[in-house]
């Protein structure tokens, strides 16, 4: 098994933040940082040498907070209780009043900072399209997913169904890699994944991917961000996004962000994240039901 | 219907091979009963991990059944699946299922067979009662015998929330990796047992080959003795503290006495035989002597009176007496050492019945009795081996003796009969009897009790009836008369009609 696939299955869900060092609070504020759960245990020496990386850089200790789902964390971070996190985009576009986070970088994925959703099935699956996926059993792994969850109930949405009542019966695994897990093991008929992790697990477990082949992939939507909380000290900000932004550019950055398979990462603007608060808005409205409340 | 006789086997076989099959069968026994023992121990053991797996796995899927969390629930079951190896020691889980109070399905470890949100299925009858059952258990336990599968165990644990009943375990575990192990075992003690049955075999192979030698040098010697020769003594080694040298001893203590026995035997033959010899000389010596002594005396006065006729008529014709008395002795003794070759002829026992007027011709007036009791009525078709004359000789023989050991008067009787293949003469008389020593000599030539007798009679007697093949014996005590049983073998007519001259005396 290798490590990197669940050390980015879990960042691509939350994210990292970091205070800059000033010499009058240096030391003083740890930077703690969420993840969703993984199984960061046997992963201990990637993320040893991502919070030396880090706390060298930013004169802050570093702490990465786990937690199993997206709630969990958002919850940490309206209490002050993180400092900063990697998050899917969808929390992030989910309104906050008032505004807490703030964007700080978004990795850069095979030359862009995005990313789709895929709806994997069975590989000796007969379905040829979601339509074929009606009354089965559907794995979504997060609630606060864009990709594990907002995009196929859109998708079954737009294509005239209720996504409440399209599949016979819908479970969360919390984890993308879980849901091909879970898939590959025909607990469910059908799941949605985000691009990024099927392809890690293609690459990195290939025994399970095999198992599962993509029926249908979305467009591109902005990939999971790290953000911060409005309260960390703009110097810590700036320096922790400085940071993450040139780890491109030595060669310990570059082994760290190999082993995360990604290019690196850069500033972006929140409107990337606009498709998403847009495709949240059209659910809301076509289901007749208040299910995401966009800024 | 009777059973065909096994071939009779040497011990030399038996005692390996009954070594052998006992050793064979204990082992066999005792390893299966271990093995027996061992299964429904093991067995018990499986179903408790079973029980205890089924409890744990129950508690720990219980929150997550509150919360729906059916992805957690699979992965328990996953988890536990992997987790039980058959080799372990732990009950090797072969299905687990979390169900919804309703028999809805949560979580099913084969999720391609039995998918989430549908009611379990059941194969049979067997396993919609066991479903039946199950959703009604109150606790956690195995399903009741008669739920179970063969090579299978069975447990259900309910879950319930503040007593409501939310939902079941159900956990299956396997035999048949114990079952395998059994197999392996079964094979082991079979292995065992063989080994010990060989092993035990040659051992007694080697302990029958010590027991059985001394036996088989022990027939071999009593067959010896039997054939009447006397095998060279056999002592045992070292003195006998089992059986076997014991009667090894005692027969080699036999045959020595019996060597020592027979070589006595043959002195005391040897010296009868030359007392015999002596007899006979000095009897022919005696015979030949009495007569010489007064025809000695006769030459003697012929020498000196010559020259008178008279006297020389009277003892030319003396001597002459003298000279045919030793002739007609010599001559009745070379006639009956020349006709000692076996009598070939035949004649039917009816001759017997001319000798009684004979008999008693011969007692004339004498104030003897005769009782005459020959019975013929049974040999129509059988003879004697013999010559009448030889027969009349014997019975005349016989009757001269009894007349002449009754000058007083008495009684004689006569019998014969068939006794089987036998023809039986009997001759008693009430006369003086004999004591033993003159018994013993009574058919030695020469050998006379009383004076004027050749003593020649009874032995010539016995000499025609060991011709013909027959046995001649003597009962007699002094005082209480004499009687003689001669015994004379017959011969079937169909047997001497091919060319044999029969005498219908």
């Amino acid at each position: 098994m290798d490590r990197r696939r669940f050390l980015v299955t879990s960042l691509a869900a939350t994210g990292s933040s970091v205070i800059p060092l000033s010499p009058a609070i240096a030391g003083s504020g740890e930077l703690r940082i969420g993840l969703t759960a993984v199984v960061v245990r046997e992963y201990a020496r990637f993320f040893r040498d991502f919070r030396r990386y880090l706390g060298l850089r930013t004169g802050r200790a570093v702490t990465f907070v786990q937690r199993r789902t997206y709630a969990d964390i958002m919850d940490l971070l309206s209490r002050r209780e993180l400092e900063a996190a990697w998050i899917c985009g969808y929390p992030y576009v989910q309104k906050r009043d008032p505004e807490y986070l703030s964007l700080l970088v978004a990795p850069i994925y095979r030359g862009a900072p995005l990313y789709r959703s895929y709806v994997i099935t069975p590989s000796d699956s007969p379905a040829r399209s979601i339509d074929d996926l009606r009354g089965r059993v559907f794995a979504y792994s997060d609630p606060d997913s864009n990709s594990g969850y907002l995009v196929p109930r859109a998708t079954v949405a737009e294509a005239g169904y209720d996504p409440e009542s399209f599949f016979r019966f819908t479970f969360f695994t919390y984890n993308h890699a879980e849901t091909v897990a879970a898939v590959a093991d025909r607990v469910a008929d059908g799941g949605a994944v985000d691009s990024y992790v099927y392809d890690l697990v293609t690459k990195y477990e290939t025994h399970l991917a095999r198992r599962t082949r993509v029926l249908a992939s979305s467009r591109t939507y902005g990939f999971p961000p790290i953000v911060v909380h409005n309260s960390l000290e703009p110097d810590v900000t700036e320096r922790l996004r400085a940071t993450l932004v040139g780890m491109s550019d030595d060669r310990e950055g570059k082994e760290l962000l190999g082993q995360l398979d990604l290019d690196g990462f850069k500033v972006v603007k929140p409107s990337l994240y606009d498709s998403i608060r847009d495709l949240a808005t059209r659910l809301a409205a076509r289901s007749g039901k208040r299910e995401v409340v966009t800024k | 219907m009777k059973l065909p006789r096994p071939p009779s086997l040497s011990l030399m076989t038996k005692v390996p091979l009954t070594v052998t099959v006992v050793v064979f069968a204990s082992a066999l026994l005792m390893g299966l009963v271990v093995i027996d023992r061992d299964w429904n121990r093991q067995k018990a053991t499986l179903e408790t991990q079973t029980l205890t797996l089924a409890r744990a796995t129950a508690a720990a899927g219980r929150m997550h059944i509150v919360n729906g969390d059916v992805w957690a629930l699979y992965r328990i079951l996953r988890q536990i699946r992997e987790r039980s190896p058959a080799d372990d020691g732990l009950a090797p889980v072969v299905e687990a299922a979390f169900l919804k109070a309703d028999g809805t399905v949560l979580a099913h470890s084969d999720p391609r067979n039995n998918p989430v949100g549908l009611r379990l299925k059941t194969a049979d009858r067997l396993g919609a009662a066991r479903l039946q059952y199950a959703l009604k258990a109150g606790s956690a336990q195995l399903l009741p015998d008669e739920l179970q599968s063969q090579g299978y165990i069975d447990a259900v644990a309910p879950i319930s929330v503040d007593g409501v009943p939310v939902g079941l375990l159900l956990l299956r575990g396997s035999t048949v990796g114990l079952a395998a192990q059994m197999k392996r075992d079964a094979a082991v003690v079979l292995t065992f047992a063989l080994g010990l049955a060989l092993v035990m075999s040659m051992f007694g192979a080697l302990i029958s080959r010590r027991m059985v030698r001394p036996l088989q040098e022990l027939a071999a010697g009593l067959d010896a003795v039997g054939r009447g020769e006397l095998p060279v003594s056999r002592r045992p080694r070292r003195p006998g503290r089992d059986e076997i040298e014991q009667l090894n001893r005692h027969f080699g203590n036999m045959v020595d006495e019996l060597a020592e026995k027979k070589n006595l035997e043959r002195e005391l033959a040897q010296s009868e035989r030359m007392a015999g010899l002596g007899r006979f000389a000095a009897g022919l010596a005696h015979e030949v002597n009495n007569p010489l002594a007064g025809m000695l005396n006769c030459v003697n006065i012929l020498s000196r009176r010559a020259d008178e006729p008279e006297l020389v008529r009277k003892y030319v014709s003396l001597l002459e007496t003298g000279l045919r008395n030793i002739s007609t002795t010599m001559q009745a003794l070379l006639g009956e050492l020349r006709g000692e070759k076996a009598v070939t002829t035949t004649c039917k026992a009816g001759c017997l019945q001319d000798i009684e007027a004979m008999v008693r011709s011969e007692i004339g007036d004498r104030p003897i009795v005769l009782e005459w009791n020959a019975d013929m009525s049974d040999f129509r078709d059988f003879a004697v081996r013999c010559t009448c004359p030889h027969i009349n000789q014997m019975v005349m023989n016989l009757a001269t003796n009894a007349i002449a050991v009754m000058p007083e008067g008495g009684k004689i009787t006569f019998s014969s009969r068939r006794t089987g293949d036998s023809l039986m003469i009997e001759m008693g008389d009430t006369g003086p009897g004999m004591d033993e020593a003159t018994m013993g000599k009574l058919f030695e030539p020469f050998y006379s009790s009383r004076p004027g007798g050749t003593g020649l009679g009874l032995w010539i007697t016995y000499r025609i009836v060991q011709r013909m093949g027959g046995s001649i014996r003597v009962y007699s005590k002094p005082g209480k008369g004499t009687r003689f049983v001669i015994t004379l073998p017959l011969v079937s007519a169909r047997d001497i009609e091919n060319g044999e001259n029969i005498h219908a005396a």
